[in-house]
């Protein structure tokens, strides 16, 4: 599969979104889960998370407390220009759904810009005031990319004090905003003890990052 | 406690705002997206993009980025 987009998308909450019965967007909704058509049933069950006192207006009804907060569930039908239902006949599910500032909020990965494109038509043919907000390109390959992992447990408190203040104080900086005796003298300690400690834990975190 | 170091540009990824000349829908891209842009026009109603759409990059975090913070 080729480079994926991943396309964040506002809405309005107002039909055809799902929600437009349910809540009228001024109560941020997050954590938005929804199954699918089940058989012939032509009905959908949405969940989301949001303030406890939410003044709902539909059928929506409380299936956890977590205290201020709590889970929502309602069911609704299936309608056919619903963001979700574009989403469905694309074979995309929405990967992070949200409504903030009255505007449904969704964020989906399509695999080529003709998929992208032809959800966005979807999305557009029922909604004009469709707003893409953000459309992030994934550019690399297993192959581009070159992962270590350091363990920054290898450094001493000490290694990990001294390299902290150089790094804050401009040491590493060129041209260098601090020297070596000015911040040795900042953390109390002689200057080549400060160099001693500086080349350690260089050493160690070179050695991982170069092998 | 480990860090993994990702040696490749995501994290240090731009965006650059596109505004589209036909639409004018306006749009947070990244690099590699504006390359597609460029190459293949608004993917909302498809007219033609130029430099001149695409404003120059700034700075803000990706989701990659906000991952590996």
């Amino acid at each position: 599969m080729g480079p994926g987009i991943r396309a964040e998308v506002s809405l309005p909450v107002s039909s055809p979104s799902p929600f437009a019965e349910v809540v009228d967007g001024s109560t941020p909704i997050y954590s938005v889960a929804r199954s699918g058509p089940n058989g012939d049933a032509d009905t959908v069950v949405y969940e989301f998370i949001t303030d406890r006192d939410l003044q709902t207006a539909g059928d929506a009804d409380v299936v956890f407390d977590y205290g201020t907060k709590a889970a929502y569930r309602f069911e609704t039908p299936c309608h056919g220009d619903s963001p979700f239902t574009v989403l469905d006949r694309h074979g995309i599910p929405a990967a992070e759904t949200t409504i903030r500032d009255g505007r449904l909020i969704v964020t989906f990965h399509a695999a080529d810009l003709p998929t992208l494109r032809s959800v966005l038509d979807g999305f557009q043919e029922s909604c004009p005031d469709m707003k893409v907000l953000q459309l992030l390109q994934s550019s690399s390959t297993p192959e581009e990319s070159d992962l270590v992992t350091v363990d920054r447990s290898d450094l001493t408190e000490r290694q990990r004090e001294v390299l902290t203040a150089a790094y804050e104080a401009g040491y590493f900086d060129h041209p260098k905003g601090a020297n070596a005796g000015e911040v040795a003298d900042s953390l109390g300690i002689d200057r080549s003890t400060f160099s001693e400690h500086v080349a350690a834990a260089q050493r160690k975190l070179l050695s991982t990052v170069l092998e | 406690m480990s860090v993994r170091i990702e040696c490749e540009c995501m994290t240090d990824a731009q965006t650059h705002t596109f505004v589209c000349p036909e639409c004018r829908r306006s749009i947070e891209v990244d690099d590699a997206m504006r390359a597609t842009l460029l190459d293949a026009g608004c993917v909302v109603c498809g007219a033609a993009v130029t430099e001149a759409d695409i404003d120059n990059p700034s700075a803000a975090s990706t989701p990659t980025a906000d991952r590996l913070s």
